[in-house]
């Protein structure tokens, strides 16, 4: 599907480009960086709960391919930190009265973005600069940013018998996202531009549910992570600046 | 001794020549030109001579009062625009002639000289005011109409008058103050506001008449001229002079004018004293204002008694361009009845005259076009007084298809002998409208003229026949002497019929004389073929919406539209003149910013340079705001283009006129190897959001989105508007016009986007690669 995809871009760009554009001031083909970031609220498992920013990076590159349409793609990439509560057997009862504290705690991973995509530009504005409405269809994973990121359950079989196994997500995000931006490219001289935009994803694939039949740690973490991508990665202000490349 | 005669008569033998000279320059007359260096009022930046008068205006004050500061900003952004719109003459015979007057006027007063400047305008309004700056105008149908240079002098005394005493400043202070109700004005009602500031006006009228006397019995001018000058701004809406109109030379040796189109007699001028109710005028009537200027002669000494003293000739050469002038801005604005009988007078004085003669036929080409598709061009004929009451009816009672062979006609004898663009596009318009319009063809008029040629034959038959009859010298009381008197009164009662519905259709005769001419058969074949050629590409257009249905149509439309939107056009042109980019910047609050606008007005003409270079354009830009001294060439340039485009723009786009500076633009359009000229600019517009109330409200009750509402509610609306309207001088039509809407402040880079897509649809041909860069 996504080769079919791919193939297609190439050939309608190669079509294209011999027909008559204007672009800007004769410019067809952008590439931008965008830093792309969003407020959003955690609960975490005591209060009180808290407002943490994503932030992840974005290199795109796009092509006029007519008066109103640009094609392209995109990279993201970036370090989040994904929330993970983490129960720990307490040797004094804690408040309630249980032998249990759970703590909070934080892995880094690191994501991946890749996408392609079709900007449609609003009225009386000429591709690739002023208001456009954009759709994409790209993949996502994340993986583990280092080590410290590993999730270490200390198993107790009795008092001289304690192990410890490491459960971090064993099998990393991978999936599908469908995106709509709304933005803005506003020319700045002959060759730069700034980039503004807010947009939505949407991801398809990996467990997000807590599998009750199979209380594993790694089902409980694997579900708990894919649910932290979804929350970090689903809404995203954009704010970048772009070259003319020609 | 010798040498004082041989110096007279070297000083006659100029005259002769200049004379001679001049009766050629009339009979080839170009339009006044602007000579030498521009002046320093065209060149310095309207902003920078505003900062100069608030400065000048501040003087030991801290500060000048709002409504001063205002007065200072309107008027130097004014009357720049009038000063660089083309229309103002400088370093022209005309105006180097009226301060040749102004200097003799202020011969006594050198430092008040120095302080002002006098230029002429093209205008058929006679009129002459004076700025605030120092700059009094005059235009050049005013010279036209008056009788001497005391009378022009009186005008400039009376005009100075108003600048010493800043007039234009204190009225408009004045008015704000009666406009806004302040001091004494307070409890009057509308009504009496509007008379109060009409009378103060009319108050600095007849100051500026009396200041003006003043002036003139100081010089050496006679001062019966201000009187007399009275009585012309009375007379002003009536032609120059009052000359009986004969339209013998419109017509041919088979084409005559019925009867019934030349009125006997014309309505004689209302010679009485204008005693008209002016309690809501600016000015007091010519009647209050002649009364007053008499008194002053009667009780006044005149120290000088010269009706001429820069010179006779220099006078009557000076009043006779205006005259011509004057004929050409009268069909600029579409008073052709007018411009074709101030042409008449002219040229019984100018009879080889091939400028009056283009004038005639672009008049008449004018009320043919209007008169075609049912427009009215010019007053009723009832309400015309003098001679010139017989041209107006004969136009208004002429029917259309009679007017476009008339003009037709005229047009077609022009060409033979000064066969020009303009001339040739004409003609080949007014004969497919004959045929389109009138279904008057070669063969109508062949035919008209055989049934013309049979009556006249007839006619002498039955006066031969009668002649014959002649010889019964009795009467006989017989039967068959009644039955031949019947079938006579028959014969003549049918000739009768015959000859009115021939003048009905005397217009078919009009090339009656010539129709053996192969060109003339030529010229109407070809004329039928393109009108068919025509409506045959029309009809194979209209016949692919026939049998759709209107949802088709709607979806055809719609498709097209879409096509355009997404592909542009691709009109093929390299080279087009950038003509008086404008930029213009207003809000909701404070209405226009002009100094905004003229800072980025001078930003947008460098943006069109650029996006012209990225866009493979060739292009010329033709930017007053960016004159210098030197571009005497590129402001007359400049007036000739504005002329035709705003003659263009004048007319109604149904009429698909050619407009009456044609063959001038034609010249430019071959000095700038272009025949494409684009007028385009930006306006900014800025306005508060509306419904800001229910913005809050809705984003209080959806209390996450708040910040992102009271934002949004609190942000203005931009209105960017890009424009290009672009004419070829040639066909006479406009080749591309859009109006781009962009909801974004005007910031450069879009505008720049726009500008360059528009750029390169007039550059791309069509199906071509792009080379662009």
């Amino acid at each position: 599907m996504m080769k079919t995809f791919i193939i297609a871009f190439g050939v309608s760009i190669s079509i294209l480009v011999h027909s008559q554009i204007p672009g800007y001031q004769g410019q067809r083909l952008t590439l931008g960086f965008n830093a792309s970031t969003f407020l959003f609220f955690e609960y975490l498992s005591e209060f009180p709960s808290g407002a943490r920013i994503s932030y992840k990076s974005e290199l795109e590159l796009n092509f006029a391919t007519s008066r109103k349409v640009a094609m392209g793609s995109s990279v993201f990439f970036g370090r989040q930190n994904y929330y993970h509560y983490k129960s720990e057997f307490a040797f004094t009862d804690n408040a309630l009265g249980r032998p249990m504290v759970i703590k909070d705690q934080y892995i880094p991973v690191k994501i991946l973005m890749a996408d392609l995509h079709i900007r449609f530009y609003a009225r009386n504005f000429i591709a690739p600069v002023g208001i456009y409405h954009q759709f994409s269809a790209g993949i996502i994973q994340y993986f583990l940013a280092d080590q410290s990121g590993e999730v270490v359950t200390i198993n107790y079989s009795g008092l001289d018998n304690v192990s410890s196994t490491v459960s971090s997500p064993s099998e990393p995000f991978k999936g599908y996202k469908l995106g709509y931006q709304l933005g803005r490219s506003m020319p700045i001289g002959h060759k730069f531009y700034l980039n503004t935009s807010f947009g939505v994803n949407f991801f398809r694939g990996g467990n997000t549910t807590i599998i009750k039949t199979n209380l594993s740690e790694n089902n409980v973490l694997q579900a708990m992570m894919n649910s932290n991508l979804r929350q970090h990665n689903f809404a995203e202000i954009r704010i970048g600046f772009g070259y003319f490349a020609f | 001794m010798i040498k004082k005669i041989s110096l007279l008569i070297l000083l006659l033998l100029s005259n002769v020549e200049i004379f001679a000279q001049h009766s050629h320059e009339f009979d080839n007359y170009k339009p006044l030109k602007c000579s030498g260096p521009m002046p320093t009022d065209f060149l310095t930046l309207s902003q920078e001579k505003y900062r100069a008068d608030v400065r000048k205006e501040k003087g030991e004050h801290r500060a000048v009062d709002k409504s001063k500061d205002n007065f200072l900003l309107l008027t130097n952004f004014l009357i720049d625009d009038l000063l660089l719109s083309g229309k103002v003459l400088f370093g022209d015979t005309v105006t180097n002639y009226v301060n040749r007057v102004a200097d003799k006027v202020l011969v006594n007063d050198p430092e008040l000289r120095s302080k002002l400047r006098f230029y002429c305008i093209r205008s058929h309004v006679a009129n002459a005011f004076a700025t605030d700056q120092g700059i009094i105008f005059v235009t050049t149908s005013l010279v036209s109409q008056i009788d001497n240079e005391a009378q022009l002098a009186f005008i400039l005394s009376h005009e100075i008058a108003h600048y010493e005493k800043r007039h234009t400043l204190h009225s408009y202070l004045e008015q704000q103050r009666i406009a806004n109700g302040e001091g004494e004005y307070k409890y009057n009602t509308y009504d009496e506001r509007i008379r109060l500031a009409s009378s103060y006006s009319q108050d600095l009228e007849y100051e500026a008449d009396s200041l003006g006397f003043v002036r003139l019995t100081r010089s050496v001018y006679n001062c019966n001229a201000a009187f007399d000058v009275l009585y012309i701004f009375q007379f002003v809406h009536l032609p120059f002079e009052d000359v009986e109109f004969n339209p013998i030379y419109l017509e041919t040796p088979l084409f005559k004018f019925p009867d019934h189109l030349i009125l006997d007699s014309t309505s004689p001028i209302d010679l009485d004293d204008n005693d008209e109710d002016d309690q809501y005028s600016t000015h007091p009537n010519m009647s209050k204002r002649r009364a007053r200027i008499k008194r002053y002669i009667e009780s006044a000494q005149c120290s000088g008694n010269l009706f001429f003293t820069v010179g006779e000739e220099s006078f009557y050469y000076v009043q006779k361009l205006c005259r011509f002038e004057d004929v050409r801005m009268q069909l600029a604005a579409h008073d052709y009845c007018s411009a074709l009988y101030n042409a008449y007078m002219l040229m019984q004085t100018d009879t080889n005259s091939i400028y009056l003669q283009e004038c005639t036929a672009k008049a008449l080409y004018g009320m043919a076009k209007y008169r075609n598709h049912g427009l009215i061009f010019g007053p009723n004929s009832n309400a015309i007084e003098g001679k010139q009451q017989r041209c107006y009816h004969l136009f208004d009672e002429i029917s259309a298809p009679a007017l476009t062979m008339v003009a037709l006609r005229y047009i077609y004898n022009l060409s033979l002998i000064h066969p020009t663009h303009q001339t040739k596009a004409m003609l080949a318009d007014l004969a497919a409208e004959a045929y389109s319009i009138h279904a008057i063809t070669l063969e109508t008029q062949q035919n008209e003229y055989k049934t013309f040629q049979d009556t006249q034959k007839k006619t002498i038959d039955t006066t031969s026949d009668a002649g014959s009859d002649s010889l019964y010298t009795e009467k006989y009381d017989s039967k068959f002497n009644e039955l031949r008197e019947g079938k006579e009164s028959k014969i003549i009662a049918n000739l009768q019929n015959k000859s009115e519905d021939q003048d009905s259709k005397f217009y078919l005769l009009a090339f009656a004389d010539i129709l053996n001419d192969i060109n003339v058969e030529l010229f109407f074949k070809n004329a039928e073929a393109a009108v068919i050629e025509r409506n045959k590409t029309l009809s194979f257009e209209s016949a692919k919406y026939d049998n759709m249905s209107t949802y088709e149509k709607r979806k055809v439309a719609q498709k097209e539209r879409n096509k355009f939107r997404k592909e542009g056009l691709s009109l093929g042109i390299d080279t087009v003149v950038y003509v008086d980019p404008s930029y213009i910047k207003a809000d909701d609050r404070s209405g226009l910013k002009l100094i905004d606008s003229e800072t980025e007005q001078l930003e947008f003409s460098t943006q069109i340079s650029r996006n012209a270079d990225y866009a493979g354009l060739n292009i010329t830009l033709l930017s007053p705001k960016a004159f210098k001294e030197t571009d005497t060439e590129l402001y007359n340039d400049l007036a000739v283009i504005n002329d035709w485009v705003g003659e263009w723009l004048d007319h109604d786009p149904v009429l698909e006129m050619i407009p009456s500076e044609t063959d001038r633009a034609m010249e430019l359009a071959e000095k700038y190897n272009t025949t494409h000229f684009c007028y385009t600019g930006v306006f900014s517009f800025r306005e508060r959001r509306d419904n800001r109330g229910a913005i809050i409200l809705y984003s209080v009750l959806c209390y996450p989105i708040l910040p992102f509402g009271l934002v949004y509610a609190f942000t203005p609306v931009h209105h960017t508007y890009f424009y290009t309207l672009l004419f070829d001088v040639s066909t006479g039509k406009q080749v591309l016009g859009q109006v781009t809407h962009l909801r974004v402040k005007s910031k450069n880079g879009f505008i720049n986007s726009v500008m360059y897509d528009t750029m390169f649809q007039i550059r791309s041909h069509k199906k071509e690669k792009r080379q662009a860069k």
